[in-house]
């Protein structure tokens, strides 16, 4: 199952570049393919690179789902 | 390719003797039980919450949902809104392999990644769902609003062929990439046979047959559970995704007599997979069709829904109890190719190991395109 969590944009860098936190860690992708990104958007990264950008209310309620995913596998 | 924290990996690990691939394993430590947390959700939700998780493929999810929904709760579907799932995960296949082509291929060919394509093709295709249901409800079990606009579809579906022009081949009748072509597939195969690579990787390969929901459903029911996490078939381990599904194409079926199932027929599958692609979506008719169906016969029940997602087939089981997820299982495509005893480790074990035996493992992985992250590292 291919999994995406959405990252939350903290920067925005030079040549379509991104500091994004993607579950609690700091990493650098690529924004390349999607236009208009700016800090506070939330995206869905694979391989790198943002694929879309996520509108943050739901961004948010995703989040808490992957949070009780997370528990339900540390319980296994 | 970098995992998220959430989704885990693959490690595939493997030994070289006499120039040969002696011994491959592979580890999978993917969170595949962690579709239990939407246990305890309305069912009305599930596929819409199940497209946002698994958001990489989120249509495949999304339609594999619904049909395990309405087959538990015994809702028939408008042929229509079927065609119409069918056309959203064909765009989400399109873009996956074009994805798969300007970011892959061209990392494995040493080009830099084909940024400029890759975006008309999202631009074009990425809200697809939103142009046939303007109100955002296809995943509605029993169906949404199909609404089409299709003085948008025909402008997006035509940039979207434009764009598919950097990877297709230059002449669309030919078989396979002729030499020379300039398109990102052309370049993957002049990659493949300048190394003399065309049936790397080919094995007694058995492409993935029907899975009827009965004989699934008592599937499910045995080995402990453990079905979703190393399915087989029989006992067999049968190779899923574009190669599988074109086993019978001409052209697939020519590379195959002449090197065998190998990374030529899987390039040659996907490129005919996008072509084919292209030519569904420019031929799709007026979609507007009945009103959706308003709630099921039953309110619990369990239901399979089976697709082929892009990586290959997908099945969903769920339980429903009173309108409620009791529980929710899935068998993804990576976990067919990737299986210990799986197709990735049949053709590569006893294939030549080359100079770089690291090179030649990451092309077989990438043409059985796993969704998740690869480790490649000796035993």
């Amino acid at each position: 199952m291919c999994l995406a969590l959405p990252a939350l944009v903290k920067e925005v860098l030079s040549d379509d570049l991104a500091l994004v936190e993607l579950g609690g860690v700091t990493k650098e992708i690529s924004i390349a393919l999607v236009e208009d990104v700016v800090p506070g958007d939330y995206v869905i990264v694979h391989v790198g690179f943002a694929l879309s950008k996520m509108d943050p209310v739901e961004a948010e309620k995703t989040l808490a789902v992957f949070a009780e995913m997370a528990e339900a596998v540390a319980a296994q | 390719m970098t995992s998220s924290p959430a989704e885990g990996s693959l490690h595939v690990r493997f030994a070289v003797e006499q120039g040969r691939f002696s011994r491959v394993s592979i580890t999978n430590d993917r969170p595949l039980r962690a579709s239990a947390v939407l246990a305890g959700r309305p069912a009305a939700d599930l596929p819409r919450l199940v497209s946002q998780l698994f958001s990489v493929c989120r249509i495949a999810q999304g339609v594999a949902s619904l049909g395990a929904v309405e087959q538990a709760l015994c809702i028939a579907v408008d042929p229509v809104q079927q065609m119409a799932r069918d056309a959203l995960m064909t765009g989400e296949m399109l873009i996956d392999h074009a994805t798969r082509a300007c970011l892959d291929w061209t990392g494995m060919t040493g080009q830099p990644p084909a940024i400029a394509p890759l975006r008309r093709i999202r631009r074009a295709l990425a809200d697809l769902p939103s142009v046939l249901f303007p109100d955002g409800d296809w995943t509605r079990p029993g169906g949404g609003r199909l609404c089409p606009d299709m003085s948008v579809l025909g402008p997006r579906l035509a940039e979207a062929v434009e764009a598919f022009g950097d990877i297709l081949p230059a002449d669309p009748g030919a078989m396979t990439p002729p030499p020379g072509d300039p398109g990102l597939a052309g370049c993957l195969a002049d990659y493949i046979r300048s190394r003399e690579l065309e049936g790397f990787g080919a094995f007694a390969v058995k492409p993935m047959p029907d899975l009827p929901s009965d004989r699934l459903m008592d599937r499910f029911e045995q080995d402990d559970g453990l079905f979703p996490e190393r399915p087989d078939w029989d006992g067999d381990h049968p190779l899923t995704g574009p190669l599988a599904r074109r086993w019978e194409d001409g052209a697939v079926h020519a590379v195959c007599r002449d090197h065998g199932a190998g990374l030529m027929a899987h390039l040659v599958a996907s490129t005919r997979e996008m072509a084919d692609g292209l030519a569904l979506l420019g031929a799709l008719p007026d979609l507007a069709g009945l009103p959706p169906v308003e709630g099921g016969r039953k309110d619990g029940g369990l239901g399979i829904g089976v697709v082929e997602a892009v990586r290959g087939r997908l099945i969903h089981r769920v339980g429903i109890r009173d309108g409620v997820v009791t529980h929710l299982d899935i068998v993804a495509p990576t976990e067919w190719n990737f299986h210990p005893q799986g197709p990735l480790v049949s053709g590569l074990t006893g294939a030549p190991s080359g100079a770089d035996p690291l090179a030649r493992i990451r092309l077989l992985v990438s043409a059985l395109d796993p969704c998740v992250a690869v480790r490649i590292s000796p035993l």
